[in-house]
This record gives structure tokens, C-alpha cells and sequence, in this order.
């Protein structure tokens, strides 16, 4: 498959247009397709209220930034005529980031997207979406999006109990809750440009399935790192998330952290601790 | 180095000033024998029983830097230290300036403004904090005022203005219905809402004084958190007498251009907004620090925020209801020296917030002791609680129907509860008032005696207090504690207004005219309140119906930074959720060691915490 370049970010107004009114391959067999774009930069307004939005309190690039940089490339490959799965049933389950070394907001970023890794899973397929950011010829940041088509009913069988217990456990670093507002899906779609119905009003969620709106597992990827930023100091960096549950809108969730040697592991819960939306980590790279 | 004299008008700081208070001794209370020691039962709910007051709370989403804590122990050498607090004289000067770091601006304004430790939490306070320049300006408007009871000192680092209100809760809402003769009642609750409304006069004296009480209590407190919160390298220098009574109206002006600084609108003063104390904070000059190591600030701090008001003593007031720690008696007692001491506390607070001469101070300070255990303890406290229960008989027999009834009664039924709210319980127990004739006769202002009993209230039992945590035992929550109460003063200024009744100190104090303000009781024993009764402080879906939540910093204080009067920690999106001292761990937890979510919070951005608040050259100002 050709490489899809561009001399600048493409739009994504355009991009998810054309995702709407392309045909798409048919199957699930996902190709090779990588996009690229070179000498990106930040717009400092947008970065400042993306951190706004999300809760960073230093004035650098987040972790977590150079993968909504990149947002146009991936609806320019999820929205591709050879890409055959409807973008608009794709659940985000996955995340891992892998920052090498801080980014400097002025600093121009040659973005690398590319999807790989078609697998059969329990409830359909997922494939990794890679974002690499290169910057004065090495790579600085990297991150593995890993993405579900849901194709099947999910195997039932028994659960694994989880810890029921009330009360948060032993020895958290951090415990603290977070309102989250009805508006948040608006707010970070205007950060992110991911202005997917289901993050915007309970009656556009609604329209796809969805009780009430959902907060966008980005959005809930960046508070947590935020949140965890003064836990695992240094800015060589790796950040794994798994995305369990949504969070409805509005709604109030506990975030907790527990430290351990060179990292923090995370989770973001149902606010009496019952339920858990997002368990992550982050460690220090050597 | 000093900072150069600079406000020649104000009143001369004494070169070497005579110690005005007294040096105060730790006296210990012995924790009982091991099989005697209870704690609070800290356990959650099962999923699916009924929380009460005395289970665990499911989660706490507040911005209040105080949360749900436990008590530290601490070695005696280290209460005697931190006992210097309790005697603080005034500065003289400030030291040259440092930069202050917004994480130690956040824990003063938490042992201060925030931490409100009276037993009924109210919002009447607000604070305005400036930075170095305003503060060289503020001290030239200080400079000019009448009545200053201290040198108004150059080099502040910052400098809060805090702005008070009336006292007005739920519970001045009952009393506006209180007094009415039977059939002009319609007429007389109606003239009486106008008045507290247009004139804002109160249903009864003692509940104007609040508001007074109240700062007294906090302009000790802010004394002392500038000294914690920095590791003993800042000290506070208060001003109060020229907000009160006459000084007042002669600064008028002055004082409505430090308002101004304050952003203080039309709306503000109409609902009765005022400036009513001023702190400068600096550097301390070396040989003026209170002598404490930076790590006993911080385990002092984290347990003044762990301080509560204790009003349960168990095997005494419990609720049938209360689990078995409540309901025995504990065979423990608040040594008499210690009570002595902590009447020591109390005068050396009266004597330095009102000026006046220590020795004149145990005259002018009227202060009842009653030692429940002794026989005649006893005889005297039935009289007060027969007394009280009177008074509420009357309250309830007399309310108007025509608001009683239509409401469901539900006026009676309060004031039903102040029984259980006016009983007093503890070993040992001070009430203290003042007589007006011999205030004046001193030359003092009311106001300013009042806020005086305020502070010497919360002082004698901060000591109190503080001799708990000497080898406090991990089987106790403490040893010692406190409950600092305005209601049996109130409920009595019903019954002395209203009734006929006498003041609960004219026994005491006869043929002065006196006037109770405030009573504290002195409780030994090793299980805390139940954690219900701090839940009322901090969850609003359980807020207790006489008492305000906790607040954030955002809330009720204003810092001037980046040219404009920015709340306390709300910032980028974010909201204070760091608990003060949390660094010290002492969250509560189940015996398990699960916390409560939410409770301990988060610290505040690293990035924002270690941020000086005003930049080393001082060049910050407000914009108000």
C-alpha cells in the first residue's frame, strides 16, 4: 500500500468527510498503511488549553500530546478506502506511550502512523495504530494505540471477582476525586478535534447506543498522567493504559496511584472505588 | 539584620520587650491500662448495610485542605517545644525578605482561615492576601489608623486582610421567633425581621459577639500557622483594635481604602462584609523565633489539622444507639494541674490580643472553673444543665404556633435538640465571660475584650489538647480533648434576655454585670468522636443542619498574583484536592489499613507548589 504523505497536518474536518463518503474495503483484513507528515508543530494556544482541559501543570509538551498532534493521520488512515472497518464502532482498549526524552513546544516533530498487528480477540479484532514522532533524526516519542472492531459477543463464562471490598486499598499515593462535567466530551473535542457523538450530548450518544455521553478515553488517559506527573519524575517515560469501562457524563470518579520502584501504577474507579474505568502505570525508561 | 524602622507614629516596638505571658509546662495525661483503651471502631459499611455515623464515609470529594485525620503522638520534649506557641510574644521587626513558597502560603491559610477549629464551623471569614509591595502599602495605610495595639513593622512578605460577617446560621433563624408575647407575636416577629434585617440588630447580645469570638479564635490561629507552616522562619503581626468599636468609626475612611484593595463590592457590604483584621507575615529576626525544628512544624501541623471538637465523653452523653467504645465509662481524668495550665493559656491569649497587664488580665477575664468530679462539680453542673433545660422548656412552650405548626413543628423540634447540642460534658470545665463596666472602666474596647475571650478560649484548650498527643498510645485516638462551645452562653442569653434568667457567671462573679461568652470542657479519655459528626463538616449530602461545610481555598481566600486577585488554588483547570501536611500520613484509615477515597487527596502540581508566590523583587501588586 502507498504511504499516505503530507506537507502539513491534512484536516480533519476534511478527513472524517471523506470517511463518510468513501467506500470501504470489504472484509476484515486490515492492510499496511502508513501516513506521514513532516515539521509539525504545536499551536501554543491549543496545547495550553489542551492542558487546561486535561490538568498538566508544567508549560511542556505532555506525554500525551504528540498522539492528539497526530489525530488527523490517524482519521487520514482509519478513514482510508483500504482500511474496511466503520470508524465509528472502533473502542479504543489499549494504550502504551514510550516518551524517550521531553519535547519542546517549538520543537518540529516528523509524525509516522502506520497500523500493524491484526489479531483476533475475545469480542472481535483488534490492530495496533503506531504514532512515532521523530524529531532531529531520532525518535522521540512512540505510541501503540490498540484498537477494537467489535465483531462478537463476548464469551461468557465466570467472572474474575473483583475487589469489593469499600474502602480504597492499602497505601495509595494519590487518592483524590475528580468531577467530571457534562460539557468535558465538548471541551476536549475542542482540544482534540475527536468530535465523535458519543463524547458530545447525552442525545447524540444516545443515537449510537449510548445511555448518556462518554468521556473520551484520551481525555481520561491524559488526567491520569497528569494527575501522576510529579509521581515518576524525569522525562524518559512509559505509560500503559487499558480501557475498562466508560465514564458516563457527568459523573464523579476516584483516581488513585500506588508507587512502586521507578513507577506509579494507576487506576481511575467508580467514586466509592467499585467499578474501575482505566488501570495504568507509569515508569521511569532507563 | 532588622528591617529599617519605618512607621514612627505607630505605637514604639520595645527594644526589649518584657515577657507580657507566661511560659506554659506540659503537665501529661496518663493513658489508662492497656485492657481499658478503646478507639474509634473505623470500618467501612458492608456492601449493602446502613451507614451511620459511626461507619467510615464512602468517599470525601472536598477541596478542603483538612480531610478526615488522626492524631500523631508526639514525644513530651516535643509538646514542650511546641508549647512556646502558646506564650508567642509579638514580633518586634522582620528579618529581610524571602520569597514564599505558594506551598507554605497554602498551609498558613490552612492552620488559618481554613481550618476553622470552633465547634460550629461557620463561613463568616474571608481573606485577601497581598504580596510584598501591597504589603509596604498596607503598612503605610496601618500607620495612619488610631488605635493600633502594636508597631505597624516594614518588610512584610505578605500581608492578609481578612474580611468578617455577622454570625447568621440556622439556628438565629429559630431565634427570630423566640421572645413574642402570645397575640402581638405576628406583629413582634415581624418588627424583629426587620431589624436584623435593615438594622442588623441581633435576637439576643451574645449572638453579635459571635462574630467577635470567632475572630479572636482565628487571629490566634493565624499567629500560629505563620510560624508552623514556614518551620519557624515567619511570624505573624495582628491587628485587630483598630477594627473594633469607636477605633473603627474613627478609620472609617482608611479602612474603606483598604477595603478597596480587598475588591470588597456593594453587594459585599450589603450582606455585611467588613475588614476586620489584618496580619502582616515576615521573616522572623533570629533571636524571636519560637525555637521549633522544621520537622516537629510539620508534625505539630498535621495535627492541628487533626484537632476536633470532642463532645462525646463516653459512658456520660452517649447515644443509646452508640457502640461499645462510647457507652463505658472511662476511669480517667484531666489532671487539675493541667486545668490550671490551660487557665493559663487562656489569660496569656486575653493579655496579649487586648494589651492589657497579665495580672490585670485574671480580673477582667471572668473565668468559671468546675470540676465535675468533685461533689460540689457535680451540684454545680446540675444547676447550669436545670438552668438551660428551663430555658429550652420556655423556647418550646413559647415558640408562635402560626410558624410552629405549619412547618411541622419542625422549629420545636430544633429547639428540642439544643438539649442534646447545650449539654455539657467532661471532667473539667471553664466558662468564661467579661463585665462590661470593668472593660470600659480599663479603657479596653468590648470588641476587642470579646475577640480576646475568643482567643483565650481556643488557646487553654489547644493546650489541652496538645498535652494529649504527649505519648498518645497507638490503642487511643488521644488522650486529652476539647469542645469549644458559644450554645449553653446562647441558650442562657435567651433565658437572662427573654426569662428572667441570670447569667450562668453570676454566681460566680456576683453584683458585676457579667456577661458569659464562651465555655469549654476538658475531656480525658481515648476514642474520638464519632467520624459522623466531621462528615457533617465536609460531605454535603450529610451537612449538619447548624453547621457550614469546610472550605476550599478557592472559596474564602483571594491572593494577589499576575496582577489581579486570583482564588487560592484554581488554576489551570485544576482545584485545590492536597490535604495540608499530608506528607505526615495520618489519614484515617480501617483497621486494615483501606482509606477512604478521596481523603487523602492529591498534592498540588510540583510545578505550582514549589512557585514563589511573588517574585524575589517584589514587584507583584494587586489590582483590585
Amino acid at each position: 500500500m502507498p504511504t499516505l504523505e503530507f506537507d502539513r497536518l491534512p484536516s480533519l474536518g476534511a478527513q472524517y468527510a471523506r470517511a463518510l463518503f468513501t467506500r470501504h474495503a470489504k472484509g476484515t483484513a486490515i492492510p499496511r498503511l502508513d501516513a506521514v507528515a513532516k515539521g509539525v508543530t504545536s499551536d501554543p494556544a491549543r496545547l495550553a488549553a489542551y492542558r487546561r482541559v486535561c490538568g498538566f501543570a508544567s508549560g511542556g509538551v505532555p506525554a500525551t500530546w504528540p498522539q492528539v498532534l497526530a489525530t488527523p493521520l490517524h482519521a487520514a488512515l482509519l478513514g482510508h478506502a483500504a482500511f474496511p472497518l466503520p470508524m465509528l464502532g472502533l473502542v479504543h482498549v489499549r494504550n502504551r506511550i514510550e516518551q524517550r526524552r521531553a519535547l519542546g513546544v517549538d520543537e518540529p516533530l516528523d509524525l509516522h502512523c502506520f497500523l500493524e498487528g491484526q489479531r483476533e480477540a475475545k469480542r472481535g479484532v483488534e490492530f495496533d495504530l503506531v504514532t512515532r514522532a521523530t524529531a532531529a533524526g531520532a525518535v522521540a516519542w512512540e505510541a501503540t494505540t490498540t484498537i477494537l472492531s467489535r465483531t462478537k459477543t463476548p464469551p461468557s463464562g465466570p467472572r474474575v471477582a473483583a475487589d469489593t471490598a469499600p474502602g480504597e486499598a492499602p497505601g495509595a499515593a494519590r487518592s483524590v476525586l475528580w468531577r467530571v462535567g457534562a460539557d468535558l466530551g465538548r471541551r476536549y473535542a475542542g482540544v482534540s478535534g475527536d468530535y465523535n457523538p458519543i463524547h458530545l450530548t447525552a442525545a447524540t450518544a444516545k443515537a449510537f447506543g449510548f445511555p448518556r455521553a462518554i468521556a473520551q478515553g484520551a481525555w481520561l488517559l491524559a488526567r491520569a498522567v497528569a494527575e501522576s506527573a510529579d509521581l515518576v519524575p524525569g522525562d524518559a517515560l512509559a505509560i500503559d493504559v487499558a480501557f475498562k469501562k466508560p465514564v458516563p457524563l457527568p459523573s464523579t470518579v476516584l483516581f488513585t496511584a500506588h508507587c512502586r520502584e521507578a513507577g506509579a501504577d494507576f487506576g481511575v474507579w467508580h467514586r466509592d472505588g467499585a467499578g474501575q474505568h482505566l488501570a495504568g502505570s507509569v515508569q521511569r525508561l532507563s | 539584620m532588622h528591617a529599617a524602622p519605618e512607621f514612627a507614629d505607630t505605637p514604639a516596638a520595645p527594644a526589649h520587650p518584657e515577657r507580657q505571658q507566661k511560659p506554659l509546662d506540659l503537665e501529661t495525661v496518663a493513658a489508662p491500662p492497656p485492657e481499658a483503651r478503646v478507639r474509634r471502631a473505623a470500618v467501612f459499611a458492608a456492601p449493602g448495610e446502613k451507614r451511620t455515623r459511626y461507619t467510615l464515609p464512602a468517599s470525601l470529594d472536598s477541596s478542603s485542605p483538612v480531610g478526615y485525620r488522626t492524631r500523631l503522638s508526639m514525644t513530651p520534649d516535643e509538646v514542650r517545644s511546641a508549647l512556646a506557641l502558646l506564650s508567642l510574644e509579638r514580633p518586634t521587626g522582620f528579618a529581610p525578605r524571602a520569597g514564599v513558597r505558594e506551598a507554605e502560603l497554602f498551609e498558613e491559610a490552612s492552620l488559618g482561615l481554613l481550618l476553622a477549629r470552633q465547634s460550629t464551623n461557620y463561613r463568616g471569614h474571608r481573606q485577601v492576601t497581598l504580596g510584598p509591595e501591597d504589603a509596604a502599602a498596607v503598612a503605610l495605610e496601618l500607620a495612619r489608623l488610631t488605635g493600633l495595639e502594636a508597631p505597624v513593622l516594614g518588610g512584610a512578605s505578605h500581608v492578609h486582610l481578612v474580611l468578617s460577617r455577622p454570625y447568621r446560621t440556622p439556628f438565629t433563624l429559630l431565634l427570630t421567633l423566640v421572645g413574642h408575647p402570645a397575640i402581638a407575636s405576628p406583629f413582634t416577629v415581624l418588627k424583629r425581621i426587620w431589624d436584623k434585617r435593615v438594622n442588623r440588630a441581633d435576637d439576643i447580645p451574645t449572638i453579635g459577639y459571635l462574630q467577635h469570638l470567632h475572630l479572636g479564635v482565628l487571629a490566634d490561629g493565624l499567629e500560629r500557622a505563620a510560624v508552623v507552616a514556614s518551620g519557624d522562619r515567619r511570624r505573624a503581626q495582628i491587628f485587630q483594635a483598630p477594627f473594633c468599636g469607636k477605633a473603627r468609626e474613627a478609620n472609617a475612611k482608611a479602612i474603606r481604602a483598604l477595603e478597596a484593595r480587598c475588591g470588597l463590592t456593594l453587594r459585599d457590604r450589603a450582606d455585611g462584609w467588613r475588614l476586620a483584621l489584618v496580619a502582616q507575615v515576615g521573616q522572623a529576626l533570629p533571636d524571636e523565633r519560637a525555637g521549633l525544628d522544621a520537622k516537629l512544624c510539620r508534625r505539630l501541623g498535621a495535627n492541628l489539622v487533626a484537632l476536633r471538637s470532642e463532645r462525646i465523653q463516653p459512658g456520660v452523653n452517649h447515644e443509646p444507639a452508640a457502640p461499645e467504645q462510647y457507652r463505658k465509662r472511662q476511669e480517667m481524668d484531666v489532671p487539675d494541674e493541667l486545668t490550671t495550665q490551660a487557665g493559663r493559656a487562656a489569660y496569656n491569649a486575653f493579655a496579649h490580643w487586648t494589651g492589657c497587664d497579665r495580672e490585670r488580665a485574671k480580673d477582667l477575664l471572668l473565668l468559671e472553673r468546675i470540676d465535675v468530679l468533685t461533689p460540689n462539680g457535680k451540684e454545680r453542673l446540675r444547676e447550669v444543665r436545670d438552668a438551660l433545660g428551663r430555658v429550652t422548656d420556655r423556647v418550646v412552650r413559647d415558640l408562635p404556633l402560626w410558624a410552629d405548626l405549619p412547618t411541622g413543628k419542625a422549629f420545636s423540634r430544633n429547639a428540642e435538640r439544643g438539649r442534646k447540642a447545650f449539654a455539657l460534658a467532661g471532667q473539667r470545665i471553664y466558662v468564661a465571660g467579661l463585665a462590661r463596666a470593668d472593660i470600659e472602666r480599663e479603657g479596653l474596647d468590648w470588641e476587642l475584650a470579646v475577640r480576646g475571650v475568643g482567643a483565650a478560649a481556643a488557646r487553654g484548650a489547644l493546650y489541652a489538647e496538645l498535652c494529649g498527643l504527649a505519648d498518645l498510645p497507638p490503642e487511643c485516638d488521644l488522650l486529652a480533648g476539647t469542645c469549644l462551645m458559644a450554645g449553653p452562653v446562647n441558650q442562657n442569653d435567651v433565658g437572662k434576655t427573654f426569662y428572667g434568667e441570670h447569667d450562668l457567671l453570676e454566681g460566680a462573679f456576683p453584683g458585676r454585670g457579667v456577661a458569659s461568652l464562651l465555655v469549654w470542657t476538658l475531656k480525658a479519655k481515648t476514642v474520638a468522636d464519632p467520624i459522623g459528626n466531621e462528615e457533617q463538616l465536609l460531605n454535603p449530602a450529610r451537612k449538619g443542619a447548624l453547621v457550614d461545610l469546610r472550605p476550599g481555598p478557592h472559596e474564602v481566600i483571594r491572593v494577589a498574583r499576575r496582577g489581579a486577585l486570583e482564588p487560592m488554588r484554581q488554576q489551570g483547570g485544576r482545584r485545590n484536592a492536597e490535604r495540608a501536611f499530608g506528607d505526615l500520613e495520618n489519614f484515617v484509615t480501617d483497621a486494615g489499613g483501606r482509606g477512604i477515597p478521596g481523603n487523602r487527596g492529591a498534592p498540588w502540581p510540583a510545578a505550582w507548589r514549589d512557585e514563589l508566590v511573588w517574585p524575589a523583587d517584589g514587584s507583584a501588586h494587586a489590582d483590585a
